[in-house]
């Protein structure tokens, strides 16, 4: 719980930033130095809120290591009798490995939140660089540093982020496409050695952010190749999610939906990173709609789409009731196309050399050609987001009047949570402690009565066909 | 429907980490709704070093920082590092070497000489840290301040950042002491191993500083 609270003051603190003198800041979220670190000379939001954001962010740095500590911990030592490793449902390993990468990240961005404050409040100089002039003001109060300093140590933690973004969404689409296949996913140690694989690999990639930063070519191949290596666990992934659903009995609900739209959404976004993986595209491409693309499909969309698929299925069990299917696949149609007819387009623009983080982009005739394409991106963001005011609608009202799931299981899923009353009790389990049997995704198993045995089921009373 | 079985879970006793029977009413965890199953003591030390893991991942950063921010070779003065720097680190060691005595007689049963010896350990620490306090005003002494030069910010930074994670450690050791043990899922004995642990971490990470801020001149 003080993981959850100390998350929540961090945002009231980032929230603050809206209220002081200046506003929020400008310096985005990867507050790169100089501009971050200079203060309010540099533009609006530059003085106040930028502190405020940084001290938000470390203060989020502080809670996110308590939860990942929570969650490895308990995955480690606090499993119930008969879970071994092997029978964790993938949900709870791509949980695990993405709290190992958390803990190990967001140390590093704590300190350089640090060397930024100090920078900022302190007078030194670990990322400003001498020779600064800001406005007709030249800074002579800084000098030596270095701004590449700020993007190595940034980026050492921000691409392990987003495979924290992204691995749970690949748990829970592994979970729902089994379920709602009534088949086991495909090729299961394979998926926890890719899981494994993605979080090792996201810490030695960071550098492929900063393909335009000058620095040297070498370096530039080494996180190149590496990046791409990621694509072979990715690859696999995706292989096993089809494999799974091969050949089985699909139902599709919303849940299933967004979990398909999860693994397409995956791809789209997917593919255009092996694009920008290559330093020589990325020279063009960098700061561009192409890279915008790239991370909103995979990482904004396809996450969210993750997110969406576990509402919907984890609902019952929070609430006691459904959420409308009705309105649900509204809701997912209404999104799914419209995510892809938002930033699909972006890709073109990227190519045509459309760069990004501009306020406006009427200024001259290139981009002004290009002006109808972000007017149909906005008509189409202006729909997907009025989509969400059905699912809003939909979550608000099902949790007072949606249908009753008279059910502890009512998707005849396998794993324990399954077995508990819906609402749960505090502790869960209300002090029965369950014992597991079974691995986590014994659906369709040969023999059986009922087409799916829960993992807490004593063998002697799994029915017999 | 068809093809659901009511489930028989059997109530198990989880007997995980020691036999004692979980303590009525656990006071650390909030929750009021019967016994609850005992964390197991591995647990309690899994987190730690997990906890250790991520200090490890923040201090290699400022380490890597200091390195990178050296080698721009622009304005690097070293700052002369104060001699008492040296007598805090021989206190530090030797508060490493009380907290194993003050745990052997806790293991040995003598509870008084324990209670004197994690004295004996505490106060080094904060000997320790009014030590580092005064090397600070030293430093301040001749001029060196935290924006002076990049040398003088890390030496502060790093320091500064050791302290206030020695700080913490010396709360645990207060915790250890004055904690009620008896109505706690641990024993005060583990309680203490996990403290020197964290307190021998702090130890060897001030020599790594250290080093960090000599050979690194």
């Amino acid at each position: 719980m003080l993981s959850f609270w100390t998350t929540f003051v961090s945002l009231v603190v980032m929230i603050c930033a809206f209220f002081v003198s200046g506003g929020a800041p400008i310096g985005g979220w990867t507050s790169y130095p100089p501009l971050s670190a200079l203060g309010e000379i540099v533009g609006p939001g530059q003085g106040g809120g930028e502190t405020l954001w940084i001290v938000g962010l470390a203060i989020f740095c502080g809670a996110s290591l308590m939860g990942a500590l929570n969650f490895i911990t308990t995955l480690i030592d606090l499993r119930a009798k008969g879970m071994t490793l092997g029978r964790l449902p993938l949900t709870c390993w791509t949980w695990f490995v993405t709290a190992i990468l958390g803990l190990l990240a967001f140390g590093v961005l704590l300190a350089a939140c640090i060397l930024l404050l100090l920078d900022r409040i302190a007078g030194t100089s670990f990322f400003i660089p001498g020779g600064l002039v800001v406005t007709d003001q030249v800074i002579t109060w800084h000098k030596g540093g270095s701004p590449l300093l700020w993007q190595h140590l940034f980026w050492f933690f921000g691409h392990p982020e987003v495979y924290i973004a992204i691995l749970p969404g690949m748990g829970v689409a592994s979970h729902l496409l089994s379920t709602f296949s009534r088949k086991p996913v495909f090729g299961y140690r394979a998926m926890v050695g890719a899981v494994c694989g993605i979080g090792f690999l996201g810490f030695c990639v960071w550098g492929h952010h900063m393909f335009v930063s000058g620095m040297s070519p070498y370096s530039a191949f080494a996180f190149s190749i590496l990046t791409m290596t990621i694509g072979v666990p990715s690859a696999i992934k995706t292989f096993n999610w089809l494999g799974t659903l091969w050949g089985g009995k699909i139902t599709f609900n919303c849940a299933m939906l967004f979990a398909l739209g999860f693994v397409s959404l995956f791809v789209s976004g997917g593919l255009s990173g092996l694009f920008l993986a290559q330093p020589a595209l990325d020279l063009y491409l960098h700061d561009g709609y192409f890279v915008v693309a790239h991370f909103h499909l995979i990482m904004g969309v396809a996450a969210i789409f993750g997110m969406f698929a576990g509402l919907y299925f984890w609902f019952p069990k929070m609430f006691g009731r459904f959420l409308n299917e009705g309105i649900g696949k509204v809701h997912f149609w209404f999104t799914f196309i419209g995510v892809y007819a938002i930033f699909m387009p972006m890709h073109f623009l990227g190519l045509a050399g459309n760069p990004r983080r501009y306020s406006e982009m009427t200024a001259g005739p290139f981009l002004q050609k290009l002006q109808p394409v972000h007017v149909f991106i906005t008509y189409a963001a202006f729909i997907t987001i009025g989509a969400q005011l059905i699912f809003l609608f939909n979550f608000l009202w099902s949790v007072f009047a949606g249908k009753e799931a008279k059910e502890e299981n009512p998707w005849h899923a396998t794993t324990l949570e399954w077995s508990i009353p819906s609402p749960p009790p505090f502790d869960n389990f209300g002090g029965v402690e369950p014992v597991v049997y079974h691995g986590p995704y014994e659906f369709s198993v040969p023999g059986a009565a009922d087409d799916y045995i829960p993992q807490h089921l004593a063998p002697n009373l799994v029915r017999k066909a | 429907m068809p093809g659901t079985i009511v489930d028989d879970v059997e109530l198990i006793d989880a007997g995980r980490g020691g036999g004692t029977p979980p303590p009525a009413g656990g006071d650390d965890d909030g929750d009021s709704s019967g016994s609850r199953r005992p964390v197991p003591r591995r647990a309690y030390f899994t987190a730690l070093q997990l906890g250790l893991a991520a200090i490890v991942m923040f201090f290699m950063a400022l380490a890597s920082s200091y390195i990178v921010r050296k080698g721009l070779g622009v304005d690097w003065q070293s700052a002369p590092l104060p001699p008492i720097l040296w007598f805090n680190t021989t206190i530090l060691l030797l508060s490493s070497a009380t907290i194993v005595v003050a745990r052997k007689k806790l293991e040995g049963g003598g509870r008084e000489a324990f209670r004197s010896w994690w004295w004996v350990t505490t106060g080094l620490g904060l000997l320790f840290l009014a030590g580092q306090i005064i090397a600070w005003r030293q430093l301040a002494a001749r001029g060196m301040l935290l924006a002076t030069n990049p040398s003088s910010s890390f030496f502060y930074l790093l320091t500064a950042a050791h302290g206030a994670h020695l700080a913490g450690g010396i709360l645990a050791l207060f915790y250890v002491m004055f904690r009620p043990w008896s109505r706690s899922r641990i024993s005060q004995s583990t309680a203490a191993e996990l403290a020197s642990i964290y307190w021998h971490f702090m130890d060897g990470l001030w020599i790594f500083l250290l080093a960090l801020l000599t050979l690194g001149r």
